[in-house]
């Protein structure tokens, strides 16, 4: 348990973008394991399963409040979702001059606030590595739906990792 | 960065790919794994009934099988017997319950008369409003998760 904790509280944390339900999740996960522990035990893909077990008990956990998510997020104008464009002049410079742990702190506290239909989307894409049409079909939602959410999500980070609150991380 | 949809030419994904991956995981809190170790105690000393019924002994589930069937047919069986003694019953207590049936005919009666009275327009009217307000709240639910929950 303690080789794939930090793996499996990752996974629901960054999913739900709250860390008390995230640990309530991952308990369940490895409750499941331990039913599975035989199985498990000589598998070499045991991360491979738990990871899997991980994102899908998080999505499910998600569904049974995605009807008021999907209607609420819907209901926003455009707008107010959809930040600038951001300038990229020289992107891999961003970030760059903050040391690593105050870099990763800054990246993780942005994508805990972005709001659910930003980043559940973006960390399936980024992290889980899910094309656009599986996550579109896991969440239920239109294809050019999770793409501009994908990308209101990426200005948003963008926007101010490369902004004011790097600048006041400095 | 996502191999399925990646886009060479596009230096926002690019950026935010390079961003999001290079996150090291998350440490768990260090409540999670003694959660765990007391949940799956917990569960453990758990006696079998507690259990989910594919975890009961085999020869429970088969006894508890057989019950449910006996009971379901003694249900069937009681309820076909009560009944039946209830009609032959009713007859005698007829004349008892006469009063009781006559006072309850009265009042549906009372309201049947009100209802006829209401001209149609208030009904339409008074169901218009009940939407109407319905509506109202649901806006003002939608208004207060927006700016309070939603903002945040």
């Amino acid at each position: 348990m303690r080789a794939f904790q930090d793996m499996v509280f990752s996974t629901t944390a960054r999913l739900t973008g709250n860390d008390a339900l995230a640990e309530d999740i991952a308990q369940e996960v490895f409750l499941k394991a331990f039913e599975n522990f035989e199985h498990l035990r000589t598998s070499p893909t045991a991360g491979g399963w738990l990871k899997t077990v991980a994102t899908r008990l998080t999505l499910n956990h998600l569904s049974r409040y995605r009807k008021r998510w999907q209607f609420f997020s819907e209901m926003r104008r455009s707008e107010e979702d959809d930040p600038p464009e951001v300038e990229f002049a020289a992107p891999e410079t961003m970030l760059s001059e903050i040391d690593d742990e105050k870099r990763h702190a800054l990246v993780e506290s942005v994508l805990q606030g972005l709001p659910d239909h930003q980043r559940l989307p973006l960390v399936l894409y980024h992290f889980e590595e899910m094309p656009y049409e599986e996550i579109a079909q896991t969440l239920g939602v239109s294809l050019s739906k999770v793409k501009i959410d994908i990308l209101r999500g990426r200005r948003a980070l963008a926007q101010v990792l490369g902004g004011g609150e790097l600048q006041a991380t400095l | 960065m996502n191999t399925q949809d990646h886009k060479p030419d596009d230096p926002l994904e690019r950026w935010a790919d390079a961003a999001l991956r290079d996150l090291p995981l998350r440490r768990a809190p260090r409540s999670l794994e003694a959660r765990v170790m007391a949940e799956i105690e917990r569960r453990a000393t758990r006696s079998w009934w507690q259990r989910s019924f594919m975890e009961w002994p085999a020869a429970a589930r088969v006894a508890f099988l057989f019950g449910c069937a006996a009971s379901s047919m003694a249900a069937v069986r009681m309820f076909s017997w009560l009944f039946g003694g209830v009609a032959s019953s009713v007859s005698g207590l007829n004349s008892e319950l006469a009063p009781a049936a006559a006072s309850v005919r009265a009042t549906a009666n009372l309201f049947a008369s009100i209802a006829h009275n209401i001209p149609s327009g208030w009904v339409y009217g008074g169901a218009a409003a009940v939407i109407l307000l319905y509506a109202g709240l649901f806006g003002i639910g939608a208004i207060a998760y927006r700016t309070l929950y939603a903002s945040r």
